[in-house]
């Protein structure tokens, strides 16, 4: 009986080795992810306000979150509203760094270092030092803008500026997308750009043919990354502003952690939680199914 | 062979041993008090000390207790409290906690009055304001080993510089109302070109100094009660919010013209937006703020003001009915209705609350002393710390407390007292210029909270 020599089995001992090196993980994923995860969706569906038993009231908590709760929407479109800025201007700042910095300047190492290391300093760094920044009477932005002759806001302290500030604030690690655009721009084969040129290619005929399309997996990959990320926005908002003024800042997730820690609600932080996960898995699913119209992978070619 | 005859050795030995004559009954296991700090103050190293000191004087004149500190995060601490009532395993008392912190846990805490009684303990010596704002609907839950009485600080200098008189020291004063405040704030609110807020060509564009630093770090119920407003904001049984009445209206518009209108006030935020900033949570050590009304724990601050600037106090103004109001914070403990020990806690806490052991806590807490007797103490040391403040005016404002107090319980207590913070912010940020629109949405967002409260209250 013949065997295919690249199909092997493993034996016993390599199967019990495998669990051995695999049983940390699993042990965590199971009793620190995916048991949370078990128990929230329980919580979901009782009134479980500690230090009292979760009592079973079906989904009553989903219900009164879009129904009853005008703050549970107004943090959504907080959120939306964060998002919504911060995503696409952050792709797009992001690679026209990249592609600056991609070219034969002087100093680029220099340059690319110095605009990437804001993506490595902490949320609660970087909002602590843009509290100083963002201070209204003795902060350097508000000192610069009375340079030039103009006021500065209130900034963080004002209902209708802080959210502005918090947006200016997560541009500022915008060399952490910055690197990986940088990274796919190298990839991209000179002779590609060498045969544009033969053929006569402008510089924008050679953005939109030849890197665009190149680097839209790269493109794909920070936009996923970027709606999950702004989804999740939560340590640099509760440093600089926890939420206020006036509710101006109160993205979700500020929302989620009063609820549960504040307010000790844990079922109905339970089914905000699990709102928001549906909800980036929801936009996750849109982007996937939209990226077949413009995702190219590798030589492939559409329309 | 030689292993197993000493294994068998061994087992002999421990079996003998086992089976000996009884051993005599020993002294009984002393009885051990855990107390919980992080609902306010008291977890600085210099506080933590002090505990430490005081639980080893306590445990060497009790043999027959143990007491124990157990100190947490104050940001933690409601999180830390709640895991140890779910897991049961909660401390026998929590201290020093404020009324806000015996609010947050409403009912887990002894009605302390049985043990009151059976001592006969003599409870005059304490401030009766400051025993009236532990004391809820008949249950003593705690007696005030400190109070933190507010008064209006103010910065001799910026007085001086302007030729302005002083605020009155004593309180009731004829004519020191906060209409009187706000023209004495407006001669010291300055723009860049020295000109007043009274003067017709102030540039309120260009302030370089402010009169008056508002309420900043202060609770807006206490504010609405000097406007006369409901100071509960709610019904006797309350299930119904009141909110919206003239008191509340009066009291947010005044805030909201202190920086809109008269611009005497700097726009802050009560939240924490703003305790990081340079200038939160101190306005009078910016040395560019002439008033302040705050409470007495603003006592860390006095290092940094002798550094700078000649500074005194003054008397809370009456509102514009006539109502005098300074608001107090107060230290007590509260002893945990799980506790297994709830006599021996007792007993732990009248040793606290004696004199000497109070005046110690209350120094290192910056508070003070809850005991009327020990007034002249105190009195005798901020004199010396400080001789040019009349610091008399601290102890005469603890009759002018508050009742209730601005702290005390209501339903969904953090949800309402959040709604709260957040139309101060809309009126101290210059967010909104209608105090009555904010009172009006402040109201129905509460009646919200706290008609889900009592829906499923009990249940």
């Amino acid at each position: 009986m013949k065997t295919n020599p690249m199909k092997t089995t493993p034996s016993k001992t390599d199967t019990w080795w495998a669990l051995f090196f695999l049983g940390p993980w699993l042990i965590g994923f199971l009793v620190f992810t995916l048991g949370p995860m078990a128990a929230s969706l329980w919580f979901s569906v009782t009134r479980f306000t500690l230090p009292a038993a979760p009592v079973f009231v079906g989904f009553d908590n989903y219900g009164k979150l879009f129904t009853a709760d005008p703050r549970f929407l107004g943090s959504l479109g907080v959120t939306f509203l964060y998002a919504g800025v911060t995503v696409p201007a952050g792709l797009i700042l992001g690679f026209a760094l990249a592609y600056f910095l991609n070219l034969k300047i002087p100093f680029a190492r220099f340059w690319r270092t110095l605009y990437y290391m804001p993506a490595v300093v902490t949320p609660v760094i970087t909002g602590t030092l843009f509290i100083g920044l963002f201070d209204p009477r003795h902060g350097l932005i508000n000192y610069l803008l009375a340079q030039t002759g103009v006021a500065g806001p209130d900034w963080l302290l004002d209902p209708r500026y802080a959210m502005y500030a918090v947006m200016l604030i997560s541009l500022w690690g915008v060399g952490g997308g910055m690197i990986i655009y940088l990274a796919g721009l190298q990839s991209i084969s000179t002779e590609l750009y060498e045969a544009a040129d033969l053929d006569g290619a402008s510089p924008t005929h050679r953005l939109w043919k030849i890197t665009l399309p190149l680097m839209s997996p790269i493109i794909f990959y920070n936009l996923v990354v970027g709606i999950i990320g702004t989804f999740q926005l939560f340590t640099q908002v509760w440093v600089l502003t926890k939420g206020g003024p006036a509710s101006s800042t109160e993205v979700f997730n500020i929302y989620l952690y009063k609820t549960a820690f504040e307010y000790q609600n844990m079922g109905y932080a339970s089914a905000q939680a699990w709102v928001l996960f549906l909800l980036i898995l929801a936009l996750t699913a849109l982007v996937f199914k939209s990226s077949s119209t413009w995702v190219y992978y590798e030589n492939e070619v559409k329309g | 062979m030689k292993v197993s005859i000493l294994l068998s050795s061994v087992l002999s030995l421990v079996l003998l041993a086992s089976c000996g004559a009884p051993a005599p009954a020993g002294p009984a296991e002393p009885v051990k008090i855990t107390i919980f700090v992080g609902f306010g103050t008291g977890g600085d190293p210099a506080q933590v000390e002090v505990h430490r000191k005081l639980a080893e004087a306590f445990n060497a004149a009790h043999p027959g207790i143990q007491v124990s500190f157990q100190t947490v995060l104050n940001a933690d601490h409601v999180t830390k409290f709640t895991t140890m009532l779910a897991s049961d395993t909660v401390p026998d008392i929590v201290m020093p906690v404020g009324v806000q912190g015996v609010a947050e846990f409403f009912d887990e805490w002894i009605d302390l009055t049985p043990y009151i009684q059976a001592d006969k303990y003599d409870t005059s010596d304490f401030y009766g304001p400051a025993k009236e704002a532990h004391t809820y609907a008949g249950r003593v839950i705690g007696l005030p080993i400190g109070v933190y009485p507010q008064v209006v600080f103010y910065n001799k200098d910026l007085f001086d510089r302007s030729g302005v008189s002083y605020p009155p020291k004593k309180f009731a004063t004829p004519g020191w109302t906060y209409d009187a405040l706000v023209q004495m704030a407006k001669k010291l609110t300055l723009d860049k070109k020295g000109k007043n807020a009274a003067d017709p060509e102030f540039d309120g564009k260009s302030i370089v100094q402010y009169g008056f630093g508002g309420w900043e770090g202060g609770e807006l119920r206490g504010v609405v009660g000097k406007f006369d407003g409901n100071m509960r904001g709610f019904s006797d049984d309350y299930k119904k919010v009141i909110m919206n009445d003239a008191g509340w209206k009066a009291a947010l518009q005044f805030m909201a013209d202190s920086s809109l209108v008269w611009k005497i006030t700097p726009k802050f935020s009560s939240t924490a937006a703003v305790t990081g900033t340079f200038t939160a949570g101190d306005p009078l050590g910016t040395n560019k703020v002439a008033l302040w009304e705050c409470y007495s724990w603003a006592s860390y601050l006095y290092e940094n003001w002798n550094k700078n600037f000649t500074w005194n106090v003054a008397a809370v103004p009456a509102g514009p009915h006539g109502t005098i109001i300074a608001q107090a914070n107060d230290d007590t403990f509260a002893i945990s209705k799980h506790s297994k020990h709830p006599k021996e806690a007792w007993e732990v806490m009248k040793w606290l609350l004696d004199p000497p052991q109070m005046a110690q806590l209350t120094k290192s807490y910056g508070a003070i002393p809850g005991r009327k007797s020990l007034a002249d103490g105190w009195l005798s040391e901020m004199k010396a710390s400080n001789p040019n403040v009349d610091w008399d005016v601290f102890i005469e404002s603890n009759n002018y407390a508050e009742k209730p107090n601005a702290e005390s319980w209501n339903p969904a207590y953090r949800q309402v007292w959040d709604e709260m913070q957040k139309a101060m912010d809309q009126v101290t940020s210059g967010g909104a210029a209608d105090g009555a629109a904010v009172a009006e949405a402040l109201n129905a967002k509460v009646q919200g909270y706290t008609d889900e409260y009592w829906k499923t209250a009990g249940k």
